[in-house]
């Protein structure tokens, strides 16, 4: 079963391919720079976010470029190391749940059977929990520690690759191209992870960076009901301070607003480039 | 007339503390269904007519000019049902109170006024009530209005579902008697004091024994959502997460009230919302954050009214609670220099936007038995880190001298930041835990896992019961709004028991002096602010009643 | 397909004992007590034992569990603790505002994303696809309670052209078709509001599997025998691309119930996923657990649906009847 990733990924320059599309490289350049400011968080930002430094409401000036919010907190600072936040939710998030929901929606799909009605029953039960019952659970018992809500949001958002994945293999998996490395005597996990998953992948890695956007979204709405962790500084932390200033301090929503797009933006580009430079090669 | 002098006195032992009414699940700050509405008036209760002749409640002249129109009231929260004598939930008697009425009312000075009983009797040894019905009222289904009811109110759903009633005056009543239709007798094992201010709309609803003897448990009753009372507005429709709507009672017995023919509660959660539609004239009547009275109230054509009373309760001191269980907070010291980490000019200006004042003390400084010559809280983090210092309690490798776990419930998290922030100064690491009000009160209150609590505790008009609950040794329990800091002051709990059995007044409040004197030096509680709510309504609606929880009995439009 | 239908219909039971069981377990498991609320500010310890055996929660909760699963076979799902109705009263009651919420947004999503998802698609590269595929990431990249109370802002408070909140007027009263057309102004901006989330998604996805297919070999055939461009996507791709499209709608229908609590709460619609939240709010058990119930149907219907739209689209699926 321990296949070396490689064997999953497209033969040749993949990366090459991705290099050639303008809006693939945008995305990464500012998915990029979203890192390094995640990473360095602490050196960029003036000042700490959670202490007082100017007046309260203080508008954006030279001194507060983001303004500051009702507590007289600097905006910028928040925006810089709320980016951390985002990042941890989104990838652990998203790795966490593309991981299983691969691994569930490939043997379901591919392996059929006994085996597709189990997992997709375990499927269906864990679509069937209460999501947002579930995180307010755990954020109730785990408090905020946001290691642990990325985890369990991965665990909760799984079963929209594996259904996703399945329904890709089915389609492909009686295919001619499959069909001759059968008849060839390929061994069928070979088959499974040489020629099935590549070719089924391509909606799941839309699916992936979709996760990473619905993870960051689902803890700004989260916050946004008063069930989020107040004391993390978290983009939907700021949108939810936001909205009682929303007649008088529009710096409060709009800036952590652009940061939470611009960091969407950035995975749906990355996304659609990784989607061109994926497609499979198997006629080549 | 000796004893008439020592009921007087207690009579003000009102056991109306509608104390840290639980904010309304919204999800931003507590839309604020008041249940009651304190004055401002510092005067104590005063004098119950012992017999008062029948007021009839003088309807105005100029009666037609005011009838008419529609009165939109935005509702933070979904009501659940209509029937207010089995819940003190106060999204419910929001609007459940247009349409019940209680035996007496209570004016803006707490003072009991006739509603459904015209006059009442206490006999001297204080454990006998007599009431004397309104004769002619009639239930909205025009059913005959009886002494029956009352009794049947009382011990089928008052002394059974409503929590307060069911602790107040339960323990203490013997039997209610009705002599003849419109006479309700009341007595008691022991003299009991504070039943006028436990007989309103809010504290004890009468209602119909001919729909609730029959048709089911009281809580899953159909008529709970099909009210028939006697109030001044009948039920219409109640949507769940919608709207209730009711209208005129054409036969209500105050006569020529209320004016408005139609009365509509509609629920909308959000703050933000609610605030454009009223903006946009949607709704005539909101409840109105701190972060928004002064723009509302630059709006033209409205007005803001404050009200002393916060999230619900009256005269309501909202405070940290210190538990006394835990080391380092069981030490005076520890709790002197915490105490004078915390900023309350910042939390006035940052937190209430101005809509509130700093705390003084245990008692409300809007109340008639605070005592103004306490100091105001000094805030200095210099000296409260030499305190902290002479108390061997040295800063650690990470700059802090200890860890304390605070559980505060979401509509604090503001409040909850500054705090923070104030006791990071000191080296003091506070760990936030905000989680929801329920939460909140189980963990501090019932399962004690808990180093800082919050509670807002409603005073109300006589500190007995609003404030003694907080500090009396013997109410250290599992118990909602109890003695959360599990403070213990034999000197203390010797003072209330001075404070109610004193009749003179002056000597009460010097009482009540001396035990502020106390509390303030022994810090049992962090007493923060005292927070005010703040109500918009447009120009043209008058005589809004908030505080009596049938808010719009008398009010009338002048459009 | 009969016997595929009764097979899945079969092995639902032990899924749904098991969706209780955990549903049961997390409820249990969370903190808080309704009884606490009932109480409201006061009540003492009498009151709160009361309380608990009035509503059986005195009893250890492997009863509390074989009870309620005893009185859900006889049809009886219990009372709610905070609306004092039959909880599935409570919840038909919300039923209608959410599926005309829910079922307006999708179908505007539908028709929107997928189109603007083949034009996009259609167009790998050039400026109104990229447009249209920038359009649609901040379309998905923005918090739906954001553009929600933005939208409010803009359209209902500047502009006028929309009322602010809730489902109909409620001074004017009005009936019969007045009333149509009032609850459809209501439910204009709530709709669009969530239709823009879902539409982002759907253009992502239709453009992602249009593009990808676009080199499959069926495409490059039917482009080898001449064919216009439009034809191959419109006879070839576009059959191929709605696999993954449809298995996202499908995924969506299980939330359709619930899904909206926060569109809900910004425009005050009376809808399902506010009684969920208020539900939970109020620690209304028996409640909570109806409900969870209801939205675990709804998975399952939408699994359903999307397994049979499958065969239906994708000659190529079968369903081994066994």
């Amino acid at each position: 079963m321990n296949l070396p990733l490689e064997y999953a990924l497209p033969p040749r320059h993949w990366f090459i391919r991705y290099a050639h599309q303008p809006g693939a490289l945008v995305g990464l350049g500012i998915g990029l720079v979203i890192l390094l400011i995640a990473i360095f968080a602490n050196i960029i930002a003036p000042t700490n976010p959670k202490v007082t430094v100017a007046d309260a409401l203080h508008a954006p000036s030279l001194a507060h470029w983001f303004g500051a919010d009702d507590l007289g907190r600097d905006t910028f600072s928040n925006v810089i190391h709320g980016t951390r936040v985002a990042l941890i939710v989104g990838l652990v998030t998203a790795l966490t749940s593309t991981l299983i929901g691969t691994l569930v929606g490939l043997v379901s799909g591919y392996v059929g059977g006994w085996w597709d009605d189990l997992l997709m029953r375990v499927t269906e039960t864990f679509q069937m929990l209460p999501r947002f019952f579930l995180a307010l659970l755990l954020v109730s018992l785990f408090g905020s520690n946001i290691m642990w809500v990325a985890l369990m949001l991965g665990l909760t958002f799984w079963t929209g690759p594996a259904r996703l994945l399945r329904s890709q293999v089915l389609s492909i998996k009686n295919r001619e191209f499959v069909i001759a490395a059968r008849s060839i005597g390929a061994h069928e996990l070979a088959i499974m992870f040489r020629h099935v998953l590549p070719n089924a992948f391509a909606p799941v890695v839309v699916s992936a960076a979709r996760q990473i956007a619905g993870a960051i979204l689902t803890e700004a709405g989260l916050s946004f009901l008063g069930l989020g962790d107040p004391t993390l500084v978290s983009w939907g932390q700021l949108l939810n301070n936001a909205q009682r200033f929303i007649r008088t301090a529009w710096w409060l929503f709009v800036f952590p607003g652009a940061a939470l797009a611009l960091t969407i933006l950035s995975t749906t580009l990355i996304a659609d480039g990784l989607v061109a430079a994926l497609r499979p090669q198997t006629h080549e | 007339m000796k004893t008439q002098s020592r009921l007087i006195l207690l009579v003000g032992i009102a056991a109306l503390v509608a104390a840290c009414q639980s904010p309304a699940p919204a999800p931003t700050a507590a839309p604020t269904p008041a249940a009651t509405f304190a004055p401002t008036a510092t005067s104590a209760p005063t004098q119950p007519p012992t017999a008062t002749k029948p007021s009839t409640t003088a309807a105005p002249t100029a009666v037609t000019s005011k009838q008419g129109g529609t009165f939109v009231i935005v509702a933070g929260t979904d009501p659940g049902h209509l029937n207010p004598a089995i819940s003190t939930s106060g999204a419910l008697h929001f609007s459940a109170g247009s349409l019940y009425n209680g035996l007496v009312a209570l004016d803006k000075d707490f003072k009991p006024q006739p509603e459904l009983a015209d006059s009442w009797m206490i006999t001297d040894d204080g454990k006998t009530y007599t009431f004397k019905l309104h004769p002619g009222v009639k239930w909205h289904d025009g059913k005959p209005f009886t002494s029956a009811d009352v009794k049947f109110t009382f011990e089928n759903l008052l002394l059974k579902f409503h929590a307060r009633t069911q602790t107040g005056v339960a323990p203490v009543l013997d039997k209610i008697e009705t002599p003849d239709d419109l006479t309700v007798v009341f007595r008691f094992k022991t003299p009991y004091a504070p039943l006028l201010q436990q007989l309103n709309v809010i504290e004890a609803p009468i209602l119909p024994k001919h729909v609730y003897q029959v048709g089911g448990e009281p809580q899953n009753h159909p008529a709970n959502l099909k009210p028939i009372g006697t109030g001044p507005f009948k039920f219409v429709e109640y949507k769940k997460g919608q709207q209730v709507v009711l209208e005129r009672n054409r036969e209500y017995f105050k006569s020529g009230l209320p004016y408005f023919d139609k009365l509509i509660f509609s629920i909308i959660p959000d703050t933000a919302t609610a605030l454009i539609a009223f903006e946009r004239g949607e709704v005539d009547y909101v409840s109105v954050p701190g972060s928004d009275v002064e723009r509302i109230s630059k709006l033209p054509g409205v007005i803001v009214e404050r009200s002393p009373a916060g999230s619900g309760g009256s005269f309501c001191v909202q405070t940290i609670i210190p538990n006394h269980q835990r080391a380092p907070l069981d030490k005076l010291p520890v709790r002197q220099a915490l105490n004078l980490a915390i900023d309350r000019q910042r939390m006035v200006q940052q937190v209430l936007f101005n809509q509130g004042r700093a705390a003084r003390g245990p008692m409300a400084t809007t109340a008639w038995y605070f005592d103004s010559t306490l100091p105001t809280f000094e805030y200095n983090a210099a000296k409260a880190n030499q305190l902290l210092d002479s108390a061997g309690l040295a800063k650690g490798a990470d700059g802090f001298r200890f860890k304390l776990t605070a559980v505060f419930p979401n509509t604090v998290a503001k409040m909850a930041e500054v705090l923070k922030e104030n006791f990071a100064q000191i080296g003091v690491n506070v760990e936030l835990k905000i989680v929801d009000f329920n939460e909140a009160n189980q963990t501090v209150f019932i399962k004690r896992g808990f180093d800082l609590g919050y509670a807002s505790y409603c005073n109300g008009p006589d500190p007995e019961i609003g404030v003694r609950r907080a500090y009396d040794s013997t109410n250290i329990k599992a118990v909602l709004f109890s003695n959360g800091a599990a403070y213990k002051n034999p000197m203390v709990d010797e003072l209330f028991a001075r404070g109610v059995a004193e009749t003179n007044r002056v000597q009460r409040v010097a009482i009540y002096a001396e035990l502020q004197k106390i509390l303030v030096n022994d810090l049992p509680y962090f007493w923060l602010y005292e927070s005010e709510g703040a109500y918009a309504h447009r120009n043209t609606i008058n005589d809004v009643r908030p505080w009596t929880s049938s808010l719009a009995e008398y009010a009338w439009s002048s459009k | 397909m009969r016997a595929y239908l009764v097979r899945r219909l079969l092995q639902l039971a032990p899924v749904v004992l098991l969706i209780l069981a955990i549903n049961f377990t997390l409820i249990q498991l969370a903190p808080g007590d309704p009884v606490l609320i009932l109480a409201g500010d006061s009540g003492n310890e009498t009151y709160y034992a009361e309380m608990r055996a009035k509503y059986g929660l005195d009893r250890p909760a492997y009863e509390q569990f074989a009870r309620y699963v005893l009185n859900i076979l006889r049809g009886d799902f219990g009372y709610s603790f905070r609306y004092g109705q039959p909880v599935f009263a409570v919840i038909l009651e919300r039923v209608p505002a959410t599926l005309l919420l829910m079922l307006t947004a999708q179908t505007i999503a539908i028709i929107v994303g997928i189109g603007l998802g083949m034009i996009a698609g259609s167009r790998p590269s050039g400026n109104l696809g990229l447009f249209i595929r920038t359009g649609a990431a901040l379309g998905y990249a923005l918090p739906v309670f954001w553009i929600g109370q933005l939208s409010i802002l803009f359209f209902a408070y500047q502009l006028g052209w929309f009322p602010v909140y809730g489902m109909e007027s409620l001074r004017a009263g009005y009936t019969g078709i007045a009333r149509v057309f009032d609850i459809a102004h209501h439910l204009a901006l709530p709709a669009l509001t969530l239709a823009v989330v879902e539409i982002g998604l759907l253009v992502r996805l239709t453009d992602a599997t249009l593009r990808d297919l676009s080199g499959e070999d069926f495409a490059r055939t039917a482009r080898a025998k001449g064919l216009r461009e439009t034809i191959v996507v419109r006879r070839h791709i576009l059959r191929n691309a709605l696999l993954p499209v449809v298995t996202a709608i499908g995924g969506q229908l299980g939330a359709l119930l619930t899904g909206a609590v926060l569109v809900e709460i910004v425009f005050a619609w009376p809808g399902l996923g506010r009684l969920l939240y208020d539900a939970m709010l109020a620690r209304d058990y028996p409640l909570l657990m109806a409900m969870f119930l209801v939205s675990a149907f709804g998975v399952v219907i939408g699994n359903l649906i999307t397994d049979l739209l499958y065969t239906r689209i994708d000659p190529r699926v079968r369903f081994e009847a066994r």
